[in-house]
């Protein structure tokens, strides 16, 4: 089965990038297919501590950690792998893996690959899609719309946004629903993955004391997502689900 | 759902309608719980005052369930003390944000919350939508029992045809007949200082012989029906327990 590359980016800081990169880990092991994931926010990072096991921290302009994800996607275990992408970076990370090739041999079918664009609601985001559509055709390209963070997507003129959507290939939307932000705020500073807070387990395994109502708002808000990426068919082509019809794209 | 004497009890006092007697059911419940040795939590989410609070001042919590918070307080609380039911007198304008937070978080579903019965009373208002919205509501929640209750000095007249109906098929779980009170007993009672729980261990004081004897007819039969519905039955060894 070939492998997976699943990257994460956008364009500016704040949109919720990371939690789409944790949600998206989250449904990938909850569907038990084995997955990997690299950090781009060298050096820190902000998506390790919540998946310590599987996540690297890269700095992906040095060409070493550029070999270390992308020589070894047929070898891995992992059939996904995720790169979140440093904020403010996704026009030149696509552009750096068009020059490097990878985006080519996408094309030519050695691997899957889909790229989840996060965006904001003002009009810039809707210059960032038209910025990236000489990298997206021949990938699934997925609008991730993220009201996590309470983003009015109402600034968005429609007859503008489909004209912009028209001219790109296999592109999608999906909607992240809104999480209760207390609930965010309690899974964040936990450290623990979506799916270890609604288990009540604390970290390391152990079991955990958190509030049932913060629990329920995690799990519907998973149950929620869930529903959204179920309609994704890279996401089907991996938890091998059956075809949806799919919601018409914009 | 499970039920039996393991179980935590949450009862919900509820309706569609306002001012149609739910908190004197909450209060007969409460004291018949205290009375029973149930050691019930007691949770007020009234934003206007004359709630469960006033009449159980030390015992009441109040609840913002408009706030994470406040839910926080009503359903966490109720599921970190296990050795103890619950009673929350819910005003009607909150019925549908509560049954959908309940529906939203899982509370009360065996396979997220085991171990809890969501014991709902509702209180039945006078027409046909009113029985609707009890039948709604029960499909909503699917609790693990569903208490109709009949206000008699709410319903007066007898039901038509469609509301008999509806009215049996809701009481097929359960129901909870609250009897008239003359106006000098009614006056009784709504005194914040009064007690059931004190009027059916103590001795009355100072009150006339007519509306004593009204009220203890009245009590003994409200306590009966909650005998037979199985609200008070404590086989558990939660009487040492106390709040």
């Amino acid at each position: 089965m070939k492998p997976t590359l699943i990257l994460v980016g956008a364009d500016k800081g704040g949109v919720g990038k990371t939690t789409l990169s944790r949600a998206l880990l989250d449904f990938i092991a909850r569907k038990d297919v084995p997955a990997r994931a690299f950090d781009t926010e060298y050096p820190r990072g902000s998506l390790k501590r919540f998946h310590p096991d599987i996540t690297e921290v890269i700095d992906f302009t040095d060409v070493a950690d550029q070999m270390k994800v992308l020589d070894t996607l047929d070898s891995t275990d992992a059939r996904v792998t995720l790169i979140d992408l440093k904020a403010g970076n996704l026009s030149l990370s696509l552009d750096t893996f068009d020059r490097i090739g990878v985006l080519d041999a996408a094309r030519n079918g050695q691997f899957n690959l889909g790229l989840f664009h996060v965006v904001g609601s003002s009009i810039a985001s809707l210059e960032e899609i038209s910025e990236l559509a000489r990298y997206v055709n021949g990938m699934e390209y997925i609008v991730a719309r993220n009201a996590v963070n309470d983003t009015n997507f109402f600034e968005w003129d429609q007859k503008t946004y489909k004209k912009y959507f028209s001219r790109l290939n296999s592109a999608h939307e999906i909607d992240i629903p809104k999480l209760n932000e207390m609930a965010y705020e309690q899974v964040d500073l936990a450290g623990l993955t979506f799916k270890d807070f609604i288990d009540n387990k604390g970290a390391n395994g152990a079991a955990g004391n958190h509030s049932f109502v913060l629990r329920g708002y995690v799990r519907k808000w998973c149950a929620d997502l869930d529903l959204e990426l179920e309609r994704l068919q890279l996401i089907q082509g991996l938890t091998g689900a059956k075809p949806i019809k799919m919601a018409a794209s914009a | 759902m499970a039920q039996g004497d393991d179980a935590t009890r949450f009862h919900i006092v509820c309706s569609d309608q306002p001012r149609n007697g739910k908190t004197l059911v909450a209060r007969l419940l409460c004291d018949y719980l205290i009375l029973s040795r149930r050691a019930p939590l007691i949770f007020d989410p009234a934003t206007s005052p004359g709630g469960l609070r006033s009449y159980f001042p030390a015992r009441a919590s109040r609840v913002d369930l408009s706030t994470t918070a406040g839910q926080m307080a009503l359903f966490d609380r109720a599921l970190a003390q296990p050795l103890h039911d619950s009673v929350v007198d819910l005003p009607a304008h909150q019925l549908n944000s509560l049954a959908d937070l309940m529906r939203h978080i899982g509370f009360g579903q065996e396979s997220h919350t085991p171990g809890v019965e969501v014991v709902i009373l509702f209180v039945a208002d006078r027409s046909v939508d009113s029985l609707l919205a009890g039948r709604k509501l029960r499909g909503l929640l699917r609790p693990a029992r569903f208490i109709v209750v009949k206000n008699e000095a709410i319903l007066l007249a007898e039901f038509d045809r469609l509301a008999r109906f509806l009215y049996d098929g809701l009481a097929k779980e359960g129901q909870l007949i609250v009897p008239k009170l003359d106006g000098a007993a009614t006056a009784a009672i709504e005194d914040k200082t009064f007690s059931f729980r004190r009027f059916a261990e103590e001795e009355p004081r100072g009150t006339p012989d007519q509306v004593t004897r009204g009220i203890e007819a009245f009590l003994g039969r409200v306590f009966r029906q909650f005998e037979m519905l199985g609200l008070g039955v404590d086989s558990r060894p939660r009487a040492a327990a106390g709040i």
